[in-house]
């Protein structure tokens, strides 16, 4: 119960009313009908018209007296207009101005369990309950707190969960059988950017030494690994090799944190022996840093006992680090790359094919929870972080402090205690169609995959692209947003718009904002592959 | 009273384990009282000096331990931790009902438009809400009003930069509840709150603390215990302003329980009559509606059932999606433990009667016994999760597969006690006994049921006693991997949380887990009494 109410409004006389209406202040929606409400009742009357054109037998009256609608009289703000004067011409202003309402979806299943990682980019699923999208949708939502990635997506594919705030990577890694095989579809991208990279702060110190530009409280970004390299190899030299944690193999931390070691020339280890072929599951073949795998909560106590030197985690946990005085965030992916895919909504294509509409019902809501979270004022402020934050910390979501919680989530970072940086893009939940399955998005984890061995046999670009279409859906994403928009309450700019006879629909513009500045050209997988110096090659 | 019911009584008493009672009432009885004083020193003063002694240097102790989360917490602390908890039981009957309501708002607006529909089909109940069905509606959402911008009050004064500013946004709310707790956030939290803030930015920027360059060595020090101080004090603050917090929420929580509780009965009666009334709709509009839009809406993708269902939905039927309480999670653990339990003693008694029956059957179930009890609940875990998972395959399964898993894994780990006694107990029955039997040609069922069990009855409890004591601890740790949703689940939720709160969270759960544990082992201890026919155990 941690929303917003305009309850002043509640107390107010009749006479206030019309002031209020002229200044447009939506009462909250928990205690007065949603503006659907009137579309739906715009509807009814088509319903009726069409009902009587077909069977005589129907009327339109119920109980032949004229009823006021119900779901008006219990409001207590329009209860005393509605036994006024006024009522007729707020009713008839009301239905005057509804456009065509679109209907409630069917939805297969109404009783909806999700499973989610106690991170801040479960935002989506956590907003959706609790500011009662789902609700809306008529459908009944728990969310359960996982204990980690594999159990998470075990349980999906099992069909304890319907659904769950999953790795980018996990959908794509279980289609094509790395890890668990199993079909998993996505068809809504929960946010954009959220990790950092934090070093120890023995770490840092030696950093600073071998790059004196590092040597101020504030340091010019991005900060790439070139002064992690002497460390590295000395480390390597005395037979200690370096080791880094990351959330899971085929979690976006796992690349970003090799992606930039590599874009300084270290390598971060192969799952896949070139030389013989054999397939290493640690990914450490040839390594210089060891990369290995630590659940987001231990990260920071994991750095405390010196067992990792740095890691590559989603928030709070970078700021943990700085707020415990443990470490120091050196970059966020959002300097790796820029607006890069991080969390997904997946589930089952089983599971999609039996509850088609219940899917399309639950998008609308996740796309209803990313509009409410990338909402700003005049002035670009995102206002509703703040509440989000306090939602969020609540234990049975992420359960950190809210202090914790805001900094990542108001649009701040802080490096170190004393360097807070604006970051207003480091969760990006709707803005740049950040909720949108791209293909590409896809494509370039393949990519990935593929370059350090992930995938060990050399694929088609064709494949690629199969793959691609074969796990994310944006034909649902589309659905959904289709009716959004005719209920008013999406604006068609929202969505990305295609050449009409493109065929690359689904994918985003070629970008070179990456650390390296390389460009991924997501139509070209295979040159991109190749382009890069440290990696597996086809 | 006689004094053999006296004498009944303390027997009872002793079995329950609140023999310590007993001086007192020998003593009230008249009965040598210097005995009765000793007794009453050594059996209820020293255990509670020791509580006492206990308390104090956990007290103390706390305070000197800061870790990352902050202070370990003291009793203060955990007790306060405690209330949060079972504020949080009061408050999710408060969203319950608000879901209900909510719920019930919806499908009453979509009968009143959805009603049209229907009206060829006969009997449909009346379900325009009569004036007096209205005005509980309104009564019910204006409280509910009330409860929102109350629980919401100290959140928003709590963040405020000063005392003038949080004055005028409490002056800004609307009801005389809010207001008051208004008053008592501002007089009691936000100075606190006030005074971390300020004491935490210190800290944050604090040059006075860390080590410059060119300091001697005397003067690290010096820096060294300041910040080593400071960081305690710090994290007194941090942890003074929890309790007070909690306080807060605390009262905010009891002024919305007293509002609900003011809800006259009437109104009540008015709610529950529309709910029945609307459940009396359910099946026809079921057979019926379906029908109509199938007629009108063929070939259309999104027919408007949705909201038909919501309609027709049973409200008795409809579970709440909200979280879980700590209360439910204890019964989620006690069922799953006593699930394993049973499973456990299903298996071992049987095995155990056969092993204390024959030697060779003994002989050969000995290794296997001895190989498999020593294993730990986190090495069975996995297999059981794996191999459930192949087997118990099913669309509407009945019971929950992590409940399935936390279950065997408890059944796996604790039989062997019960096992191992029961061989024992069966095979140490008293000779004369089974001669006896022999005598007068027992048939071997009866022989089981009439001699050996009974005999051996004490030391099947004893083992029963230990499994559950076994299965108890070892369900916490499966329930943590198996995302039972029960007190091991609460346990490593609190550990990720990774809040200010997670500590003293988890030491309420130690406690709780020590408790019932506690209190399983006296039932069972009573039970093996009952059965042991007074013979010393």
């Amino acid at each position: 119960m941690n929303n917003q109410l305009h309850t002043s409004l509640l107390k107010q006389t009749p006479t206030h009313l019309s002031l209020i209406e002229n200044q447009s202040i939506r009462p909250y929606h928990r205690f007065t009908r949603r503006e659907t409400e009137h579309k739906a009742e715009a509807k009814v009357d088509t319903l009726n018209k069409s009902l009587q054109q077909s069977s005589k037998k129907m009327h339109i009256t119920y109980n032949k007296k004229e009823v006021p609608p119900i779901g008006d009289a219990y409001r207590p703000r329009i209860a005393g207009l509605f036994r006024g004067i006024l009522t007729a011409t707020f009713v008839a202003l009301a239905s005057h101005h509804a456009p065509a309402q679109a209907e409630l979806l069917d939805v297969e299943k109404d009783e909806l369990l999700f499973g989610f990682i106690k991170l801040t980019d479960c935002a989506p699923l956590v907003i959706a309950k609790e500011k009662l999208f789902f609700e809306d949708e008529g459908l009944e939502v728990k969310l359960e707190a996982q204990a980690n990635w594999k159990i998470l997506l075990d349980r999906v594919i099992s069909g304890e969960l319907d659904g769950a705030h999953m790795l980018a990577g996990q959908p794509i890694g279980a289609t094509i059988g790395f890890g668990t095989q199993a079909h998993i579809i996505t068809s809504y991208s929960l946010d954009y950017n959220g990790n950092g990279i934090t070093v120890s702060n023995d770490l840092w110190e030696q950093m600073q030494e071998n790059d004196p530009a590092l040597q101020t409280p504030t340091p010019k970004h991005p900060i790439t690994a070139s002064s992690l390299v002497p460390i590295v190899q000395d480390k390597k030299a005395a037979g200690d090799p370096m080791r880094m944690g990351m959330v899971f193999p085929v979690s976006t931390h796992n690349y970003e944190i090799r992606y930039w070691l590599a874009s300084s020339g270290i390598s971060p280890g192969f799952y896949l022996d070139r030389a013989s072929g054999a397939i290493d599951a640690t990914g450490t073949t040839d390594a210089d840093v060891l990369l290995s795998v630590t659940p987001p909560p231990q990260m920071p106590a994991t750095l405390e006992a010196k067992t990792i030197e740095g890691y590559c985690v989603g928030e709070p946990w970078n700021q943990q680090a700085v707020i415990r005085g443990i470490g120091v965030p050196v970059t966020t992916n959002y300097d790796i790359w820029k607006n890069n895919p991080e969390k997904v909504f997946g589930v089952t294509k089983e599971w999609a094919d039996e509850n088609e509409n219940t899917h399309i019902a639950i998008v609308k809501a996740l796309i209803r929870a990313g509009m409410w979270l990338d909402e700003t004022d005049a002035s670009g402020k995102l206002i509703n972080r703040d509440e989000a934050a306090r939602i969020l910390s609540r234990s049975e979501y992420v359960g950190a402090d809210y202090e914790v919680i805001k900094n990542s989530m108001t649009g701040y970072f802080y490096f170190q205690k004393t360097d807070k940086r604006p970051m207003p893009d480091f969760n990006v939940f709707f803005k740049y169609n950040a909720s949108y399955p791209w293909y590409s998005d896809c494509i370039w984890f393949l990519t990935q995959m593929r370059r350090w061995g992930q995938i060990p046999e050399e694929k088609s670009a064709r494949w690629y692209h199969d793959t691609a279409k074969k796990i994310y859906r944006p034909d649902v994403y589309q659905d959904a947003a289709k009716h959004l928009i005719e209920e008013g309450l999406m604006e068609k700019k929202d969505l990305p718009k295609f050449p009409f006879l493109s065929r690359w629909k689904g994918y985003r513009k070629p970008t070179n904002e990456f650390i390296d500045g390389k460009t991924f050209d997501a139509r070209k997988p295979i040159d991109y592959i190749n382009s890069f110096k440290l990696g597996i090659k086809d | 009273m006689s004094n053999e019911a006296f004498n009944r009584f303390l027997r009872f008493l002793r079995t329950i384990r609140f023999g310590w009672l007993i001086p007192f009432f020998l003593l009230a009885k008249g009965e040598d009282p210097k005995t009765q004083v000793k007794a009453i020193l050594t059996g209820v003063v020293v255990p509670l000096l020791a509580i006492g002694v206990f308390l104090f240097a956990w007290n103390v102790a706390s305070k000197q331990i800061v870790t990352k989360f902050g202070t370990v917490p003291g009793p203060r602390q955990v007790t306060s931790a405690w209330g949060s908890l079972m504020n949080e039981i009061r408050l999710e009957k408060i969203k319950k009902e608000d879901h209900f309501r909510r719920l019930r708002e919806k499908r009453l607006s979509y009968v009143s438009k959805y009603g049209v529909v229907i009206e060829d089909l006969g009997e449909v109940p009346d379900l325009n809400p009569s004036a007096e069905d209205q005005k509980a509606l309104e009564n019910m959402s204006t409280a509910f009003g009330e409860i929102e911008e109350l629980l919401e009050v100290s959140n928003k004064i709590s963040v405020a930069p000063d005392t003038e500013t949080a004055e005028e946004t409490a002056a800004q709310f609307s009801y005389d509840s809010s207001k008051g707790v208004a008053k008592a956030v501002i007089e009691t939290l936000l100075p606190k709150e006030l005074a971390y803030t300020s004491a935490e930015q210190e800290w944050n920027l604090g040059e006075k603390y860390n080590p410059a360059e060119g300091d001697s060595e005397e003067e690290i020090a010096r820096k060294e215990e300041l910040k080593s101080d400071r960081s305690k004090s710090l994290a007194a603050l941090k942890a003074d302003l929890l309790i007070e917090r909690q306080k807060i929420t605390s009262l905010a929580t009891d002024q919305a329980v007293e509002i609900l509780a003011a809800i006259p009965n009437q109104t009540r009666r008015a709610l529950r009559s529309i709910d029945k009334k609307a459940a009396a709709l359910a099946p026809i509009l079921d057979a019926k509606l379906e029908r109509v839009l199938a007629d009108e809406a063929a070939g259309t993708k999104y027919k408007n059932k949705a909201k038909l269902k919501i309609m027709s939905k049973n409200f008795g039927e409809k579970p709440y999606p909200g979280k879980d309480t700590y209360i439910q999670q204890i019964m989620t653990s006690l069922k799953t433990v006593f699930a394993g339990f049973l499973i456990a003693s299903v298996i071992a008694i049987p095995i155990g009667v056969l092993c204390g029956l024959n030697k060779t059957i003994n002989n050969a179930f000995n290794p296997l016994i001895q190989i498999f009890k020593p294993v730990s609940p986190l090495a069975w875990l996995p297999i059981v999760m794996i191999v459930v998972g192949a087997l118990y395959v099913s669309d509407d399964p009945m019971f929950e597969i992590s409940f399935i898993n936390s279950a065997i894994t408890v059944a796996l780990c604790s039989l062997w006690p019960t096992l191992v006694n029961t061989a024992l107990g069966v095979a140490s029955t008293d000779k004369d006994y089974l001669n006896v039997a022999r005598v007068l040609k027992l048939s071997w069922s009866k022989k089981i049921f009439k001699v050996v069990l009974p005999a051996a009855l004490p030391l099947v409890f004893t083992g029963l006693r230990l499994s559950l004591g076994v299965g108890w601890m070892v369900l916490i740790a499966a329930e943590m991997l198996a995302q039972n949703p029960g007190l091991g689940k609460f346990v490593w939720d609190m550990f990720q949380n990774g809040s200010s709160e997670t500590l003293s969270m988890i030491m309420v759960a130690v406690f709780t887990i020590g408790i019932i544990g506690f209190a399983l082992d006296t039932i069972m201890l009573s039970l093996q009494q009952l059965v042991s026919f007074g013979e010393a155990i």
